[in-house]
């Protein structure tokens, strides 16, 4: 009884906190990785939005419509001195118009294991081109951490905490901006190469200048290592 | 030709014996899952201690129960068979505070197995009679009648590739063994 009141208050207020973000919806992805070659690995994402309500609502395609697919490949060094470095490329198809977009990644990552807690730190660069817009550049630092739900490290079919913290620096057209985001989920480790995700992403956009926006995604995650 | 091939496969099996992988699996229990002797033995140490956290833990030696406590800036972990056998007491401490001789030995063995290393955390192990090991932890008495070995985790480089360990080394800093830590794969963090 307890638990289905705190499910439905949570629901609630979910609800509640999606009608003030400017956008709210779903963005499920599915990430696979695998071993290149020894010291390669490459990890590929395929990742989807669907907007379930924006305000205010331009007048084009629908309040709730698909946003967009993206897919990126990034390849990374698995060991020596070069450990954590990589680079790859994101296709994004825009479903308003049908449109591409290029985007070139580095990205330089490790982790650590803590007693009781997982860290890992990503930094990326990346440059995005799109036709009729400038080349946006991209400096972002991520912070993730792992906390399992049950004893000191997450064994396989254990539940995990996954919290996540992000800042994006951009810079288009000579103009800068900065973002900041926020992840939190549930995750599933069914066996230590394949986990199941659940959560939310709240993201705060061109936080310079008066035109900020505030994103809420429910995400689902489906990781897998080959 | 069956001793030949038999020999040929012990010859590449020298190689992965020189260091283990650690395997454990723990998950958290309540204190009335765990057997009496052991919640009774922990009492007596730490009475006011309210951060008592039990722990079941399986790995390749087979089943214990352990017992972290966080007292005076310590973390202690008492671990017990399932009967609530006491198997050993560890805790925490920093490897600079251990004996400079020891200190020595210790560095000397990572010094001349790995290109480069870093020591991560340093755990004193005692092993011997539970009574004994409870005065000495209640400071009732000073005497040394028990096992004293050193478990340090650190990060070492060998043939361009790092990787993290536990190893266990002596009350005089002689190495016992090294575990190879397997690392979980964290792509769900980074990615």
């Amino acid at each position: 009884m307890r638990s289905a009141f705190i499910l439905i208050l949570l629901f609630v207020c979910i609800s509640q906190a999606s009608l003030g973000q400017n956008r709210f919806g779903i963005m499920p992805q599915i990430d696979v990785d695998f071993k290149l070659t020894d010291g390669w690995k490459v990890n590929s994402k395929l990742e989807n939005r669907q907007i379930l309500y924006q305000n205010p609502y331009d007048g084009k395609g629908g309040r709730a419509e698909f946003e967009r697919t993206d897919l990126d490949v990034i390849i990374t060094r698995d060991k020596g001195i070069l450990k954590g470095l990589g680079a790859g490329y994101l296709i994004r198809r825009q479903d308003i118009d049908g449109s591409f977009v290029h985007r070139f990644i580095q990205q330089y990552s490790f982790s650590r294991e803590l007693t009781g807690l997982n860290l890992a730190h990503r930094f990326r660069t990346d440059q995005t081109l799109e036709k009729t817009e400038a080349t946006q550049y991209r400096l972002r630092y991520r912070i993730s951490l792992e906390k399992p739900l049950n004893g000191l490290e997450v064994d396989p079919e254990e539940f995990y905490l996954k919290l996540s913290n992000e800042y994006v620096g951009i810079l288009k057209d000579q103009a800068g901006n900065f973002e900041i985001r926020a992840g939190s989920s549930v995750g599933y480790n069914l066996t230590d190469n394949t986990q199941f995700e659940t959560g939310f992403d709240y993201r705060a956009e061109e936080l310079i200048g008066s035109g900020t926006e505030h994103l809420l995604w429910l995400t689902l995650g489906f990781y897998h290592s080959f | 030709m069956k001793h030949t091939w038999l020999l040929v496969v012990l010859f590449f099996m020298v190689d992965s014996l020189y260091s283990q992988d650690k395997f454990e699996k723990e998950s958290r229990i309540k204190s009335s899952e765990v057997s009496m002797k052991a919640t009774n033995y922990i009492e007596s140490i730490f009475p006011e201690s309210r951060k008592i956290k039990w722990y079941l833990e399986e790995n390749l030696e087979g089943i214990a129960v352990e017992a972290k406590i966080k007292e005076n800036r310590t973390v202690y972990s008492i671990k017990f068979d399932t009967l609530g056998n006491l198997q050993d007491i560890e805790f925490i401490q920093r490897f600079d505070e251990l004996p400079s001789r020891v200190q020595q030995k210790i560095r000397g063995y990572f010094q001349g197995n790995y290109d480069r290393h870093k020591i991560r955390k340093t755990q004193i192990q005692w092993i011997g009679d539970a009574n004994l090991l409870r005065s000495v932890l209640l400071k009732e008495t000073q005497s040394q009648q028990y096992e004293v070995n050193y478990e340090i985790v650190f990060s070492g480089r060998k043939d361009g590739d790092t990787r993290s360990y536990e190893a266990l080394f002596s009350d005089t800093g002689e190495h016992i063994e090294t575990k190879k830590i397997i690392p979980r794969n964290l792509n769900h963090l980074i990615y």
